[in-house]
């Protein structure tokens, strides 16, 4: 009986996106997340006393060159080389373009798949033998299993690849093969990577994305770690999913329609926060807040959005190792108003005037003259990651929304008087 | 719509007041109440009635929260009324009159959906808002638009809010700025990059990084051999001359060793040795001559001494005799007190022999004692007799008590009834059980299945366009969604077609407008000279030059013609004038060639405008077209539903609705064939059961459908069975039971009866034999046994002490036998004395006898050993003469003198040699390894004289090395530092960690920008818009307000340019003058404001539905005729529209009473 570890797309160094520091926010206990959750893997490695470890692609970020990121994945590997532990990976999408991958000497222990050819690993000692194929650029868009060799059945025989497999979304399209031309090559075990949800494809073989190590965005929510697999005899007895990451992803959405009142929705905040903290294990939590539902404050919710975002990091800085990502605020009001009655108050009209703000040629830098300097100095990283002034029609749509909250708050502050 | 009354049953002080507002008019109402009378709470409870209670509330004071209650009746344009209630509740707070819930959407046709804000902000005005409106048209330099806007929004002012706007604007960015948010975030973001730039550790650099240290290394190891190799000679040098001395000593030690010649060399110590062996042979002959002497004197000592030697070989008999004294005193004193004792004990026992048999004496006493050897078997049977008697009557009772209790068990099993048999009844009724609350069960599902068709009918109805009968809905074939959605895919592409077709259109027509504008502007500036008016003016010239040619030199008569080419001047002058106007037309064609080319291209403009517009007229028939035939198409597709298909979009919803319909009409059947097999099953279990209660009890009906009554019964009968069938068992295993125990009772008695019998026999048995009856108690008898045995005691006691007498009379005669038998032995002298001074004496002879013989003893222990110390001493002279003997042998002398000589020798050779070794040893360590005689030849062949400079010479050379090694390895110290810093570190990764913090950052504050600034443009231009719009109506009906509130002071408003070109407002005087705002009084800057305010509401009203207009106490500054004026204004616009106005003061309230305006004005008093 032996054990190995599944892992993938580890991305190293690569720093978590969407957050904003803020005083209380648990900044250092998230600092160089992705390094701490392969330090978990390394240490799991050790004391699962594991055979060997697997990493299907995507060990570095594509544009990544800091060497160092290099230099401290060899001096994890050297920990796994004093407990006997080979390492044997290919390379991803992203590794191909790396500049580490080309000019990092490997230590012994490690096998790394050739770009070339599909090659073979035995291991004697385990009847094992691990075939795998490296990327051999950014876009490998042919089908790589059908260069892998046929599994010898007197063997325990695992593919080791990085493919969307026939498509995934989310996921760019990589290597695609389909799960009967994994099946045909008689393996046992088919280690993929690419995919960072961690999904279970089939059991006969097992065909399995680990997902990655770490979330790195709002959209990596829930565990992440690898996959613990132990055979027996040939046969793959156990698959273990085991949490490495350090940090979670979580969104949380309150339906606001049961808050009469600001208090009340503090409460249930607290509340789900505290229900997020319990699932995460300990673990610092970076959590995005959606107000929804049709609530009588929808207004209030609006107006005092700056002192709600105070009150609801002070929610999270009691509770402890939470970082509070963003709050959207997509509550409606009870009522709509209506449009067609008093078409001629200028409020009515001034409404109708925010829903017909559009896009022109897919940008609204027309609008302001300020917009096109303010755009022409912003870093390009951040106009190549979505654009503020090229919103989507949804993100129009929630820009108009707030934009008629701003005013219409506004006005109404001053309309109002209360005897 | 109007208010037709106001009830306050239960709100703030008031407790069932009721305003009445109906009237035939709208009106102006006015609501007076003094203060504290209630008049701020009347407003809040018109807010309550028309928007529901606030969370928090002020007005529960005198009623609580759960009382509260305001009521109203409203009445809409289509004149329907709706009376309704609210109490202050989070959900379902409307109530009709009979107290059921109306839906917050039965508002609607009355409120239109406005909110509480914005029904304040259209149709409230107060106190505050009339003066901060006025202070604000001041604040907004009395632009048009912004006043204008403000005023038809029901605000007192935009300028705060565009200010605040802005300001956050500009707190956010501003393209030169740096201390601005986003600039801010820009700048440190540029720094951070820098910084994680330079964190970067590059591939190439490390790889450069890595050969450069090699390098060095390679470096420093080839220099570090040199200086090894420099080192190496420079200590061969030093080591020679270290050396040069030994080796000239040397060579002296070897040559005396060879003069010294052949030497025997004796062991160290040798003479030593020698010197210690003759001190020991000294003092052994001392010690010999000195124990000869002692071993003398002692000898002659112990001749002279003698020993009594017949008292020490009777030691041990004297000895004996001298202990046996003690006890030998001691017997004769005790004898007279024992023979005391024993005749006491002896009439003790005569005594007791007395109390039990008085004719015995004591010497018959011994008759009785076979008797005793029966005590045992009498205090045994004592002790059962007891035992015996007691378990006898015992068990006499037991039988008694036994018979009892079986005679009373018997009469209670009698007096038990029959017991009923319900072997049949128990499965129907489990069965029935098993089958659940049926009874509930149905009502439940007929609830079910009623509300269901309730539900059912009701939506159905709601649906509306199909009226078919439910039962159809689950037939009806409906058109598939996808049918629908290709028509309302046609139908938008058709009205897109149409809303293209109108846009362009409104734009071709303003384009038109515009042109069309121009042109007029250039045509009405001045008339625009034409090419056309230059020809026929030129014409008409010719034409007058050909009439006066022919007058002037042809001299015709053109007189008649004259007067037809101009009437009024005479011909030259005519053709004069018409000169001057062709040249003047020519020349101002010349001048204006723009304006005139301006001209005739807009006119080409409008045809080219007008054959678009012909072109879209067009369009738009062919449109109208398809799209009848499209409806007559979508009408067919729902004919065989029999009634007017909505749009399709609509259909769709309906079709939704529809689909849900069914689905509830499904769930309705369900709950009826449910409720069928519920009851079927019910009627069939009841029968069941009715049969079985018929077999057990007769003539027991049960009317009714319910299950439940008869199961109760059922359930009784079964569980008083049990309980009888219960008591029956239980009576009988009690009678079996005591019968039983009555049997074992009757046995015991028995028993207990033969046993006493044998008792009496066995009694008789122990007694006789102690001279006694068998009538004597057991407790008389024991007694005797007890005295009997005390007198037996008391007769050994006495036989005892008899004993003991003659024992102390034996043992004195036996001891004086013993001492004279000693003293006729050793000391006849003594025969005299008396047994005890005899020992005495014996004694104290033997004791210096004893003493005498101890002093011989150690004297010849003594001698003893002084002859053992002379052997030995004899023995060590032995052995020092024959060592002495082998030393000789050993030097190879003959005589201890020679020895003596022969020691001297042997030790100067050995410490030449000693030398000579030291010597080498130290050239040895010198010549390192090296043979002594090969470093003798190195040492040779070196000049002694060169060394010390070549030494210095290496030195040198070593000096000049060190510091480029220090150097050197200095500078890879550096480089390995630098490698080091290569570690691995994570300061790349932390940094983009902190730049992706700053770039959230960024977005979060461009985003919010982006909002801010979207926000300004679109308020700035909705103003601009509305101006544009409305300018004209309703600065026309502000004017007449104006004029009305300021008595005339001014007789209406228009516009004027400012210094900066914005539009503002401007009020005229009766002599015509104009008064900008800024120039206005406060007051009349608050009447403007509430002119534009009336004047909004009455242009609003043109095309809305009027809303009651709620005026809260404006006046407060008005004097008396301003007051009498607003009052009528606002009386003018209670024609059109409902108006409440809430006051304070009785003032207002008398002046309005003064005005003539019956059936416009009421007045309304509060906390009478």
């Amino acid at each position: 009986m032996f054990s190995f570890l599944h892992a993938a797309d580890i991305h190293l160094d690569s720093p978590l996106k969407g957050l904003e520091g803020y005083q209380d926010a648990p900044m250092e206990q998230i600092r160089l997340a992705a390094r701490r959750a392969f330090d978990n893997l390394v240490q799991l490695a050790v004391d699962e006393k594991v055979a060997f470890l697997l990493i299907a692609g995507d060990l570095y970020d594509g544009d990544w060159k800091d060497y160092n990121t290099g230099i401290y994945f060899i001096n994890r590997m050297g920990r796994l080389r004093d407990a006997g532990i080979p390492v044997f990976m290919v390379s991803g999408n992203h590794d191909a373009v790396s500049q580490i991958t080309r000019s990092l000497q490997l230590p012994a222990n490690i096998t790394h798949f050739s770009h070339r050819h599909a090659g073979t690993h035995i291991l004697d000692h385990y009847g094992v033998a691990i075939h795998g194929q490296s990327f051999s650029g950014r876009s490998v868009m042919e089908d790589l299993v059908r260069n892998y060799p046929q599994g010898d059945s007197a063997l325990f025989n695992i593919g080791l690849l990085h493919t969307s497999l026939n498509g995934r979304p989310g996921h760019d399209t990589y290597a695609p093969c389909t799960l009967d031309g994994l099946r045909s090559k008689g393996y046992n075990y088919w280690a993929l990577g690419h995919v960072h949800q961690r999904e279970e494809i089939c059991r006969d073989p097992w065909v399995l994305y680990p997902g990655n190590i770490q979330g790195r965005n709002i959209r990596e929510t829930g565990s992440k770690g690898c996959t613990l697999v132990s055979v027996e005899e040939g046969a793959v007895v156990s698959v273990e999913h085991r949490e490495l990451d350090v940090l979670r992803w979580a969104t949380c959405r309150i339906d606001s329609a049961r808050s009469d009142r600001v208090d009340s929705l503090l409460d249930l905040v607290r509340e789900m926060f505290q229900a997020e903290i319990a699932l995460a294990d300990g673990r610092p939590l970076a959590v995005r807040l959606v107000l929804e539902g049709i609530t009588p404050i929808h207004t209030q919710l609006h107006e005092n959005r700056v002192q709600l975002n105070e009150e609801f990091r002070a929610i999270a800085a009691n509770l402890g190792d939470l970082w509070i990502e963003k709050v959207m605020v997509n509550t409606r009001k009870r009522e709509e108003h209506c449009t067609a009655f008093a078409a001629d108050s200028p409020l009515i009209s001034l409404i109708q005037s925010i829903e017909r703000v559009k896009l022109d040629a897919s940008s609204i830098v027309e609008l302001v003259p300020e917009f096109e300097k303010l755009r022409s100095k912003l870093p390009p990283e951040l106009l190549s990651e979505g654009d503020p002034f090229r919103p989507d029609e949804e993100e129009l749509s929630t820009l108009r929304q707030e934009v008629e909250e701003l005013l219409m708050g506004k006005i109404k502050q001053r309309g109002q008087h209360e005897n | 719509m109007k208010i037709n009354r106001l009830e306050l049953i239960a709100f703030g002080p008031f407790s069932g007041q009721i305003l009445d507002f109906s009237s035939v008019l709208p009106g102006l109402h006015i609501v007076y109440g003094p203060n504290e009378a209630g008049k701020s709470s009347a407003m809040r409870a018109l807010q309550a009635l028309f928007f529901g209670f606030p969370v928090r509330t002020c007005d529960n004071f005198l009623h609580q929260n759960p009382q509260l209650l305001v009521g109203g009746s409203l009445q809409g344009s289509n004149g329907k009324e709706l009376t309704f209630f609210r109490r202050k509740r989070t959900l379902k707070d409307m109530f009709d009159r009979s107290d059921n819930p109306i839906e917050p959407s039965a508002l609607t046709p009355y409120l239109h959906g406005l909110d509480r804000n914005l029904y304040t902000a259209l149709y409230g005005i107060d106190h505050e808002t009339l003066v901060s409106g006025g202070q604000g048209i001041l604040d907004q330099q009395g632009e048009v638009g912004k006043a204008l806007f403000a005023a038809g929004a029901g605000l007192a002012s935009l300028k705060p809010f565009m200010d605040e706007l802005e300001a956050e604007g500009e707190t956010l960015f501003r393209p030169q700025g740096s201390s601005k948010a986003i600039n801010e975030a820009l700048a440190r973001h540029k720094a951070l990059n820098n910084q994680y730039k330079e964190a970067i550790l590059s591939c190439r650099e490390w790889e450069e990084h890595h050969q450069d240290l090699e390098e060095a290394f390679k470096k420093l190891a080839d220099l570090q051999n040199t200086r090894e190799k420099l080192k190496t000679e420079h200590h061969r040098f030093e080591r020679l001359t270290q050396a040069l001395p030994d080796l000239s000593d040397r060579n002296n030690l070897l040559f005396k060793l060879t003069e010294l010649g052949t030497v025997r060399t004796l062991p160290p110590r040798f003479s030593e040795r020698r010197t210690i062996l003759e001190q020991s042979e000294r003092d052994a002959r001392l010690h010999y001559e000195q124990e000869k002497a002692r071993s003398h004197v002692l000898r002659e000592k112990m001749s002279g001494l003698s020993l009594n030697r017949a008292f020490l070989d009777e030691a041990d008999a004297i000895e004996k005799l001298h202990e046996r004294l003690g006890e030998y005193l001691k017997a004769g004193n005790d004898r007279p007190q024992r023979d005391g004792q024993r005749i006491a004990s002896r009439s003790a026992a005569a005594n007791l022999l007395r109390q039990i048999k008085p004719e015995l004496t004591i010497q018959e006493v011994e008759s009785l004692r076979p008797g005793l050897s029966k005590r045992r078997s009498v205090h045994n049977l004592a002790s059962r007799y007891q035992a015996l008697l007691q378990a006898s009557r015992q068990a006499r009772i037991q039988v008694e008590d036994g018979e009892k209790a079986i005679e009373k068990a018997g009469i209670d099993l009698q007096k038990l009834l029959p017991v009923i048999d319900t072997a049949m009844l128990s499965p129907v009724l489990s069965v029935a059980e098993r089958a659940g609350d049926l009874d509930r069960d149905i009502v439940n599902l007929g609830q079910d299945r009623a509300i269901a068709q309730r539900e059912c009918h009701a939506a159905l109805h709601r649906l509306g366009l199909w009226k078919g009968p439910l039962e159809l809905t689950a037939h009806l074939a409906l058109p598939l969604p996808e049918t629908v959605t290709l028509f309302d895919e046609e139908f938008r592409v058709i009205s897109n077609k149409q809303r293209q077709l109108n846009i362009e259109k409104e734009a071709l027509e303003k384009e038109r407008a515009e042109v069309v504008e121009q042109l007029h502007h250039i045509e009405f500036a001045t008339d625009v000279p034409t090419e056309a008016e230059l020809t026929r003016h030129r014409n008409r010239r010719n034409a007058g030059w050909l009439l006066l040619r022919r007058q002037w030199i042809q001299h015709e008569d053109v007189a008649e013609e004259s007067r037809n080419y101009d009437p009024r001047h005479p011909l030259p002058e005519a053709y004069e004038q018409q000169v001057t106007l062709s040249d003047q037309i020519a020349d101002r064609l010349y001048r204006e060639a723009d304006r005139v080319q301006q001209h005739a291209s807009l006119k080409r403009a409008i045809e080219k405008i007008e054959k678009r517009l012909a072109d879209i007229g067009d369009h738009e028939a062919v449109a109208n077209t398809t799209l009848n035939e499209v409806s007559c198409r979508w009408k067919q597709l729902w004919c065989s539903f029999e009634f007017t298909p909505l749009s399709p979009g609509e259909m769709r919803a309906w079709i939704g609705s529809f689909e849900n319909l069914r689905l509830q009409a499904r769930e309705c059947e369900k709950y009826v064939r449910d409720e069928a097999l519920k009851l079927s099953r019910r009627r069939e279990l009841k029968n069941e059961l009715a049969r079985e209660i018929e077999a057990i009890q007769k003539g027991k009906s049960f009317p009714g459908e319910e299950l439940n009554g008869i199961l109760l019964y059922a359930r009784e009968v079964m569980t008083s069975a049990v309980t009888q069938q219960k008591q029956y068992e239980l009576i009988e295993a009690k009678i079996l039971d005591l019968k039983t125990r009555l049997e074992n009772a009757k046995e015991g008695l028995i028993k207990t009866e033969r046993e006493l019998k044998q008792w009496s026999v066995d009694w008789s048995d122990a007694v006789t034999p102690l001279g006694l009856n068998i009538r004597t108690l057991p407790t008389e008898a024991i007694d005797f046994i007890d005295t009997l045995q005390e007198c037996f005691d008391k007769l050994k006691e006495a036989e005892e002490f008899r004993k003991r007498i003659e024992g102390i009379d034996r043992d004195a005669a036996s001891f004086e036998t013993d001492v004279k038998i000693l003293v006729n032995k050793i000391a006849t002298d003594l025969s005299a004395l008396d047994a005890r001074s005899a020992v005495n004496e014996l004694k104290s002879r033997l004791g210096r006898a004893t003493q005498e013989e101890a002093v011989l003893q150690r004297d010849a222990e003594e001698l003893d050993t002084l002859d053992n110390a002379m052997l030995k001493s004899e023995k060590v002279l032995q052995s020092c003469r024959e060592e002495m003997v082998s030393m000789l042998q050993f030097a190879g002398c003959t005589a201890r003198e020679e020895l003596i000589e022969m020691e001297e020798r042997s030790s100067h050779y050995t410490q030449l040699n000693n030398t000579l070794l030291e010597v080498e040893r130290r050239l040895t360590r010198l010549a390192e390894g090296m043979a002594i005689a090969d470093f003798e030849v190195q040492a040779d062949t070196i000049n002694p004289d060169e060394l010390p400079g070549r030494i210095e010479r290496l030195n040198d050379e070593i000096n000049k090395l060190d510091p480029e090694i220090q150097l050197l390895s200095e500078s890879i110290g550096r480089k390995k530092s630098e490698l080091e810093r290569m570690n691995g570190s994570g300061r790349a990764a932390e940094l983009a960690e902190d730049l992706q913090h700053s770039l959230t950052k960024i977005r979060r504050l461009t985003e919010r920008y982006i909002r801010v600034k979207i926000a300004a443009k679109i308020l700035s231009e909705e103003t601009e818009r509305y101006r544009r719009e409305n300018q004209g109506p309703v600065l026309g009906i502000a004017s007449r307000y104006f004029a009305q509130l300021t008595l005339g002071s001014f007789t209406g408003l228009r516009t004027d340019v400012d210094d900066h070109g914005q539009m503002v407002l401007a009020a005229i005087r009766p002599n015509g003058n104009w008064l900008q705002t800024a120039a206005m009084s406060s007051g009349t800057r608050d009447q403007l404001y509430l002119a534009l305010r009336l004047a909004s509401l009455e242009w609003r009203i043109e095309s809305s539905e009027p809303m009651p207009f709620i005026v809260d106490d404006i006046l407060i500054n008005f004097d008396d005729q301003r007051s009498a004026a607003t009052i009528n204004a606002l009386c003018d616009l209670a024609a059109k529209t409902q108006v409440i106005m809430f006051t304070h003061h009785k003032k207002i309230v008398e002046t309005a009473r003064e005005l003539d305006a019956t059936g416009k004005l009421f007045i309304h008093q509060l906390g009478t």
